[in-house]
């Protein structure tokens, strides 16, 4: 696949908390073409927050990573410090959550989304990236007084917007979207989105997008990879996987419907019981049997690996 | 602002029913059991206000402490402001400086401390502030003087000025630097132990922000995140810390100046409780009070400057 | 019924002695206040009362300022008397001060705090109110001021610690009783018709216990060093001589100009050892009773 723009093969993390190993991905391979998008769902504590971090190298010291991540040609794992940094927010950025403290509480909008240019030299000085951040925070569609806001004078749609802004800031190629929409009203949930769409068209920016709701995934990729317990369980065209999952597990997640006003419960997973197992402490056999109402004996000797399912289409389920 | 002002209130009417309450008998303590006529007491009652309502005497005591009034000292028989201005100067340049040095080296520590946490250099600084902490200061003072004046004789063993020198100007000055090298290191290392403990788990909490994930992620390196997004956002509540505790300090040095025979307001304090020499305590207390206060207020207002989530007061 | 309280009590004591345990300042303070406790206790086998007298000490033929070397372990004073002496019997009057005014310190700030907190309302404002005050009155000075007023005795000494030092403790206690306050059982409590009383001593006080624990400890070091610093300054009781009265009488007499470190070296070092432990210890409890601190230690 000479056209991926992301190559990751086999890639494993381990965390090491209190000397335990936590193994958080487990052998994952996924690829994005140029101009492609993937979008990637589970329940949080799958592992896919880690894979998102993994690709900029972002992960705690001292974790342990093996496998390969190519992003652009460069390969992420084996870069020198000084070559990382070069890769970082240029070849790939990231949009946060904006939920989260994603935005320095103490500095204005406008240093933050300036910060990376200056650091990049992608602008000639301080007056050509203030022209820029007004740029950026129109087309995100924001008006130019706010880059002397404080993020906490922002509402969390304009949070999201500013941090989208702040990730186009250096011109990536790949964008990597972690839960982008998460905890925004459905109204500003459906504007993000859209926005998003257009840059993706408007710029030729190959997408990467991470959320726990399948049918936003459906919307925004073309491809669709679902993870469990650290691993791909289902990988394939994204209508197809969500309106006819080949996985237990993606019948689940395509089967959820927002509760509205319940933050909590909005995305639980149709008709499974229990919770997703620790990381540190996964089950024998498929890691997904003691949920799955299809579970049998044949679920139990080892853990399925991905296999053909269709037309460029794979699933790890014995049932397959 | 307006918190502060009641505050302020609060403690001159403490003071006054505090010193009420331990001045049974203020005449009788001015003369200390001389044998005085009973006429002149009485003519001396009625001098200082004593034979009125107690509100009449509360606000004699409010007009004379806003003329800085505080009364004669028992022991130097000088008006006790005077006194107190005489001691000003040597506290504001002796804790100021220790002050300061202890705000900039402690939060430095724990900044490294943080930052390399769990390595031998976070266990040697945690560790050494502790015992710092530990001790009484005084104490710390006394092994200081013992071992750098005493013993080696580097420095003098206290006071300003060298005894019998009348220099001036600059010599006069190198000469009261060098005086103060040890009682400043003393009070520096007392001090340091807060500053490094509150900095450490302050910078902590802020390292697991999402905004230093999005300052590497952007590429940034590693001393300049720390710098940058992480130091910024931890050093407030060290700001305020600093400034509440110049008000605390001013009072807190009064062990360390008796070891050193410094002639500030902790001396001052050190040598009116010999006595008990009431109306000098009584306005040093005031006095101690006043500058908690306006620091507490200096702190408020530098918070609300530097973060921009509080508002205006 | 309280069977069971029991049983979850000593259930709760074992898993908090199980955390204890495996925390390595914990142990190593604890190690360390034993020993002083045991010092403290054992005073009269350690060393004899009497050394403490001049005038036993003169007859016994003691050396003036005499150094270790002179009259072992730890020389004498200047006035003959043992430092051993002092250092052992001190340990006694040290230790009791900050642990009596400590329990002065926390059931003033519990009480303020508990009250506070539970009922709420005016009562909370005004006395939240006196709590900030009594935090901005220089606690120093405060009390020197009223150790002078009152006297030189032990009881005056901890009685002037625990009035100053109050106030953190009650501002702690009463967030946390109102973090327990907010959780259901407490309103389930109050809608089966308990009472106050019964609500504080049956659901606020074991929740708030470990907090109050661990907030004591950290206190002890404060105590333990006011203590010394009244008594430095020549407000501690003559007649019960604590560490600080030494380093006071060292300092007055002249040690540091004759270099008679062995008068006032001891009492500093048990001091700064006693505070030591009691900071490793609290901090540790602290960790224990709130595990959100740990995380980030």
């Amino acid at each position: 696949m000479s056209d991926s723009l992301l190559s990751i093969r086999d890639l494993s993390i381990t965390y090491h908390t209190q000397g335990r190993a936590v193994p958080a991905v487990r052998r994952v391979s996924l690829d994005i073409e140029k101009g492609g998008s993937l979008g990637l769902a589970g329940e949080s504590g799958c592992g896919k927050s880690t894979l998102a971090n993994s690709i900029l190298r972002l992960l705690p010291a001292g974790t342990e990573v093996t496998g390969h991540i190519t992003l652009d040609g460069k390969d992420v794992l084996g870069l020198t410090p000084g070559g990382l940094r070069a890769v970082r927010w240029t070849a790939g950025a990231i949009v946060f959550q904006g939920a989260l403290h994603a935005l320095n509480p103490v500095q204005t909008v406008g240093d933050q989304i300036a910060e990376p240019m200056s650091l990049h030299r992608t602008v000639a000085d301080d007056d050509a990236a203030k022209v820029r951040v007004v740029e950026l925070l129109r087309r995100v569609g924001l008006p130019a007084a706010r880059a002397e806001s404080f993020p906490h004078e922002l509402s969390g749609g304009q949070r999201q917007r500013v941090l989208i802004a702040m990730a186009l800031a250096c011109d990536p190629q790949l964008l990597i979207a972690d839960e982008p929409t998460t905890a925004l009203d459905l109204m500003v949930q459906a504007q993000v989105l859209a926005l998003l769409e257009d840059l993706k068209e408007e710029r030729d920016l190959t997408l990467l997008f991470i959320t726990h709701d399948l049918s936003v995934l459906t919307y925004a990729c073309e491809r669709l990879a679902v993870m469990y317990a650290g691993r791909i369980v289902e990988e394939g065209p994204a209508w197809e996987v969500f309106e006819n999952g080949s996985h237990p597990y993606t019948r689940a997640l395509a089967a959820a419907f927002p509760t509205i006003g319940d933050e909590g419960s909005r995305m639980a997973p149709s008709g499974l019981g229990g919770d997703p197992p620790t990381p540190g402490d996964l089950p024998g056999g498929c890691p997904f049997h003691p949920r799955c109402p299809l579970a049998h004996d044949a679920c139990l000797p080892a853990e399925p690996e991905l296999r053909v399912s269709g037309e460029a289409r794979r699933a790890a389920c014995v049932l397959v | 602002m307006l918190g502060s002002v009641l505050t302020l209130v609060f403690v001159l009417v403490f003071n006054f029913f505090l010193f009420r309450v331990v001045q049974t008998d203020p005449i009788g303590s001015l003369f200390r059991g001389r044998n005085v006529p009973q006429a002149t007491i009485d003519n001396l009652r009625v001098a200082f206000g004593l034979d009125q309502p107690i509100g009449t005497q509360f606000l004699y005591y409010l007009r004379e402490t806003a003329q800085l009034n505080f009364g004669i000292s028992y022991q130097s028989r000088q008006p006790v402001w005077d006194e107190i201005v005489r001691a000003i100067p040597a506290t504001l340049a002796l804790v100021g400086i220790s002050s300061v040095l202890s705000a900039v080296i402690g939060t430095l520590g724990g900044i490294v401390a943080a930052w390399r946490r769990n390595t031998w250099k976070d266990h040697s600084i945690t560790s050494s502030t502790m015992v710092f902490y530990s001790m009484p200061d005084f104490w710390l003072g006394m092994i200081l003087l013992v071992l750098f004046a005493v013993v080696l004789g580097w420095f003098p063993v206290g006071g300003i000025t060298t005894a019998g020198s009348n220099e001036t100007g600059l010599a006069r000055l190198i000469d009261q630097a060098y005086h103060m090298f040890l009682p400043a290191l003393t009070l520096t290392l007392a001090y340091l132990g807060e500053y490094t403990l509150v900095t450490r788990s302050s910078l902590l909490d802020v390292m697991g922000e999402d905004y230093l994930t999005v300052a590497r992620a952007k590429g940034l390196r590693d001393v300049r995140v720390r710098n940058r997004h992480a130091v910024p956002n931890a050093l407030l509540p060290v700001v305020t810390l600093t400034a509440i505790n110049f008000g605390f300090v001013l009072s807190g040095a009064i062990a360390v100046e008796a070891v050193f025979s410094w002639p500030g307001l902790g001396k001052a304090t050190a040598d009116a409780i010999r006595g008990p020499d009431l109306p000098m305590l009584q306005a040093l207390f005031l006095l101690f009070s006043a500058a908690v206060i306006v620091f507490n207020l200096i702190a408020d207002i530098t918070y609300s400057w530097l973060d921009p989530r509080v508002e205006e007061i | 019924m309280t069977s069971i309280a029991m049983q979850r009590r000593r259930a709760t004591v074992s898993r908090v002695w199980a955390q204890f345990r495996s925390s390595r300042q914990g142990m190593i303070g604890l190690a360390v206040l034993l020993v002083f406790v045991a010092v403290a206790l054992a005073a009269p086998l350690l060393a004899d009362v009497r050394e403490l007298n001049p005038v036993y000490a003169r007859a016994q033929g003691n050396p003036q300022w005499g150094p270790p070397s002179v009259f072992p372990p730890l020389g004498t004073d200047y006035i003959r008397r043992s430092v051993w002496a002092q250092f052992v019997w001190g340990s006694r009057v040290s230790l009791f001060v900050g642990l009596a005014a400590t329990v002065l310190t926390i059931l003033i700030g519990s009480v303020v705090g508990i009250v506070a907190g539970f009922v709420g309302g005016k009562v909370d404002a005004v006395l939240m109110r006196v709590t900030e005050w009594f935090l901005v009155i220089p606690f120093l000075p405060l009390a020197i001021v009223l150790a002078s007023v009152l006297g030189r005795n032990v009881w005056n000494i901890i009685f002037v610690i625990g009035i100053t030092s109050w106030p953190s403790t009650a501002r702690l206690v009463r967030a946390q009783v109102l973090t327990v306050k907010q959780r259901l059982f407490v309103d389930r409590a109050r809608s089966l018709g308990a009472g106050g009383g019964h609500i504080v001593a049956h659901h606020i006080l074991p929740n708030v216990s470990g907090l109050i624990l661990a907030n004591a400890t950290l206190a002890v070091p404060i105590s333990i060093l006011t203590e010394t610093t009244l008594s430095f300054l020549g407000l501690g009781d003559p007649t019960a001589a604590s560490w600080g009265k030494t380093l006071e009488e060292a300092f007055v007499n002249g040690a540091m100009a004759r270099n008679a470190w062995w008068y006032f070296l001891p009492a500093g070092l048990g001091i700064l050892a006693v505070v030591l432990a009691f900071t490793l210890i609290g901090r540790t409890l602290e960790e224990i009773a709130n595990p959100r601190l740990s995380r980030s230690r």
